[in-house]
């Protein structure tokens, strides 16, 4: 967030379309409207933002197809790091956790695959003679 | 760095000149001739350098001991080798071959004469795997087992290097390179050179690596974004001409048609690419059948022997007879005009311009001659050659013992069947070709000489030969296949068109008689192109000798020669630029029609994709990106590691400093804003 403060009506602008939100997840409380508790709702918003924000991420992945990249996994770790395991609990924080630790687990293991992989072809392509041809992209000129 | 001419127009009055930073530092070598790299079914051969460029420190070698200081006591290796043509030995560059990362690459000084002991750089037994003698075929004889053919071969041709050798002529820019070593480089009084110092860059770099199979698979895969070709397999066209037209479209046995082959042979090489003089191994062998086929083109005409002659030039024969390999194969598979049961003999002209005291000596195969008819075949046509020799001044003689073939086209008739003939060579047993496939097999070494202060149009003229093996030769065809004693004596060789051939094709192309007959683009080195270069030359000197003019073409394009009785399956038709007369320069061209016709030199192996084949050959030539060499003064390891290290401080402490001002940028650029909480 920005260390400009905000005027008084971006405030407010948040403050409803915050409490639109929390009404639609039923979790309006009275005291929510009066303003003593406003910087409580502003921060528990701000987490419905990131939680909306990581859920719309998570969506796109799989809708497109790219949910078994390992690179995007890669993206949800490193961005939702902050969020999953630094910042103070609260309530969305946990599925935000188990999701963080999926992808790092999954980039991992193809990291370890792809490493292996990698070491193996480089070594033994000249060696494999025509099936190393076959498997290669670009064929390195006046090397074996 | 070049590109400063905008400037120069505005320095040039105050007398400052355009100078480039890149000529400062490197003198490009004019001349480059480097080694290529050639592959096989089973091995690679050449030199390879690496992708960038191979860079060393130039030694001029002194002698065989001072090797010592390039591959074991030098302290700033890698080393450029200079070796002067004495030097260039199988001893040295084995032990330059086995220099372990010390050898960046070898330049050799190629002398203005011949050297005298001779070298060749071709094996000891030229083309064993692919002639006629082998396991199955009387052994004994196989792989120079009964004679060594040429003895002075250290095989330097056939060794894989992995650095670039390139040859540099004697001249100027050789000195330079000289001058560079003496200045910067040499130790004096056992101390060492300092930095700078003097080193070339050679670029030699070649796609194709490990065997024919592999870089022809290569070449084949198309996957990536801009498919490479990595290699060419060697080969060309083969010439052909008949005394009496033979049709062209109907391949296959030609009935009651009885052919005698007159055979020579095109091509050599060299250790280098593209040089390939070849003055003693191919030319003399070939300028002596054309002068032949020259002398017999009246008899041929006139009082046409029973006999059809098919003179054939083949091309590529250094690797693993590649035209006659392929001649035999359409030959035997309905590909050619006539077949193998159509041929009655054959005669191949080999080496036969070191004749000393005028005598050659005929070679004939002893397993086949074992059959008693072939035997008597054979002994015909050499009483026809000895018959031929009389009242000539030139001796014919067979060698007088059991001795295989030399290494000739013959032997790849040999192998589909056995066939009368006889190879005539001026060498009784080892050749006295002391330069067998080098690059100093030149005019020199056939003692073709002109005397000073001629001009090319005298030299052109002046007679070097008296053509008498050429008059033999004609005779001996012409008896072979059946002609008349009585015209014997009318054919007679000319001298002149012996010499202006030789002039030719040894000493400059680029004369008014070859323009004649064509766009003579490059001089003919001889060296076996790959299939996509154009052999033309040849066979338009072969329709000069085998031909009629007919009619001339008026215009002064090469247009197709057209009329009415044109007959193209019997014929050849053919454009010649012609001369201009005397009183006008616009050259007369004309048609010309002969039988003179190319064939495909091209190994069939390379048409059945048999890459691994052991009897046809399967040389292949590597591609390259370009060829060049560089000279420029490098310095020390150090001071280069130094150099960028303060490179590296200057970018890190300019980052700090930006880091710094930056956030601290509201002190130091404070310049009284509004303040930024404005209320709406």
């Amino acid at each position: 967030m920005s260390h400009i403060p905000d005027s008084r009506w971006r405030k407010a602008v948040k403050f409803s379309v915050c409490l639109t939100w929390k009404q639609q997840r039923g979790e309006t409380k009275k005291n929510a409207i009066q303003k003593n508790k406003e910087e409580e709702v502003l921060s528990d918003c701000q987490h419905l933002v990131i939680w909306r924000r990581f859920s719309d991420f998570l969506a796109l992945e799989i809708s497109g197809g790219f949910a078994f990249l390992p690179f995007l996994w890669l993206v949800n770790v490193v961005w939702f790091f902050r969020e999953a395991f630094v910042k103070p609990a609260y309530t969305e924080q946990l599925q935000i956790k188990t999701y963080v630790k999926r992808s790092a687990l999954g980039l991992l293991l193809w990291v370890a695959v792809l490493t292996t992989w990698i070491t193996i072809f480089q070594h033994f392509r000249a060696e494999w003679g025509e099936v190393g041809d076959y498997l290669s992209f670009t064929i390195p000129l006046g090397i074996p | 760095m070049s590109n400063c001419s905008c400037y120069s127009a505005f320095l040039s009055f105050a007398g400052v000149s355009c100078n480039s930073v890149e000529k400062k530092i490197y003198v490009h070598l004019n001349y480059t001739v480097s080694c290529v790299r050639l592959l096989n079914a089973t091995h690679q051969i050449g030199c390879q350098s690496s992708l960038s460029g191979n860079v060393g420190v130039l030694h001029v070698l002194e002698s065989e001991e001072n090797l010592d200081w390039v591959l074991h006591s030098g302290p700033n290796p890698p080393y450029m080798v200079i070796l002067e043509s004495p030097l260039f030995t199988r001893s040295v560059m084995m032990k330059l071959k086995n220099g372990s990362g010390r050898v960046a690459g070898v330049a050799v000084v190629a002398p203005n004469t011949n050297p005298a002991e001779g070298f060749s750089p071709h094996t000891t037994c030229p083309n064993e795997n692919t002639g006629v003698y082998s396991e199955t075929y009387e052994p004994t004889m196989a792989n120079c087992n009964m004679t060594v053919w040429n003895p002075l071969g250290n095989g330097l041709s056939y060794e894989e290097f992995d650095f670039p050798i390139f040859s540099l002529k004697d001249d100027n820019d050789t000195q330079v390179i000289r001058q560079c070593y003496l200045d910067h480089n040499r130790a004096g009084n056992g101390s060492t050179p300092q930095y700078p110092l003097c080193a070339m860059q050679l670029y030699s770099h070649m796609s194709a690596v490990t065997d024919t199979a592999t870089c022809m698979r290569r070449n084949a895969i198309n996957f990536s974004l801009n498919p490479e070709m990595v290699c060419d397999p060697l080969g060309d066209q083969n010439v052909w001409a008949s005394t009496r037209p033979l049709n062209n479209t109907a391949k296959g046995h030609k009935m009651w048609e009885s052919v005698v082959i007159a055979a020579a042979r095109l091509d050599s090489r060299s250790f280098f690419f593209d040089i390939a003089p070849g003055a003693q191994s191919g030319v003399s062998g070939f300028v002596t059948l054309l002068a032949a086929a020259h002398a017999l083109r009246n008899a041929t005409q006139e009082a046409q022997p029973n006999r059809t002659i098919l003179y054939t030039f083949f091309q590529g024969e250094t690797f693993d007879y590649i035209g006659s390999s392929r001649m035999v194969y359409d030959m035997e598979n309905k590909q050619f005009v006539v077949d193998l049961d159509n041929v009655h003999s054959v005669l191949e002209i080999g080496q036969v311009g070191l004749r000393a005291d005028s005598k050659l000596w005929l070679h004939t195969d002893p397993v086949s001659r074992r059959n008693e008819s072939v035997n008597k075949e054979v002994e015909d046509l050499i009483g026809n050659l000895r018959s031929a020799a009389t009242g000539l001044n030139v001796t014919v003689d067979v060698p007088g013992f059991s001795q295989p073939l030399p290494p000739s086209s013959f032997q790849r008739f040999l192998r589909a069947r056995p066939i009368p003939g006889v190879v005539l060579e001026d060498h009784q047993s080892a050749y006295t070709n002391k330069f067998y496939e080098s690059m100093y097999d030149n005019a020199e070494n056939l003692n073709v000489s002109y005397p000073p202060n001629l001009t090319p149009e005298e030299q052109l003229e002046y007679i070097t030969d008296t053509a008498r093996v050429a008059t033999m030769v004609a005779r001996a065809l012409y008896r072979q296949a059946g002609g008349e004693e009585s015209q014997l004596s009318s054919i007679k060789a000319d001298p002149q068109i012996v010499t202006k051939m030789l002039y030719s094709f040894l000493v400059r192309s680029n004369n008014s008689w070859f323009q004649q007959l064509g766009n003579v683009i490059s001089f003919l080195t001889g060296f076996v192109c790959v299939v996509h270069h154009d052999f033309c030359c040849l066979q338009l000197v072969l329709n000069r000798n085998c031909t009629i003019r007919i009619f001339a073409c008026s215009t002064h394009f090469p247009p197709p020669c057209d009329s009415s009785h044109l007959v193209p399956q019997m014929y050849n038709y053919m454009w010649v630029q012609g001369a201009a007369p005397p009183n006008s320069t616009e050259r007369e061209g004309y048609c010309v029609r002969s039988t003179a016709r190319l064939s495909k030199a091209l190994s069939p192996a390379f048409d059945l994709e048999q890459y691994t084949s052991k009897n046809f050959s399967t040389w292949t030539e590597s591609r390259w990106k370009f060829i060049k060499g560089r000279i420029f003064l490098v310095a020390s390891h150090e001071l280069e590691m130094l150099t960028l290290g303060v490179g590296v401080g200057v970018l890190l402490s300019s980052l700090l400093v930006t880091y710094i001002i930056s956030s601290k940028a509201d002190i130091l650029f404070s310049s009284g804003r509004e303040p930024t909480n404005a209320t709406y």
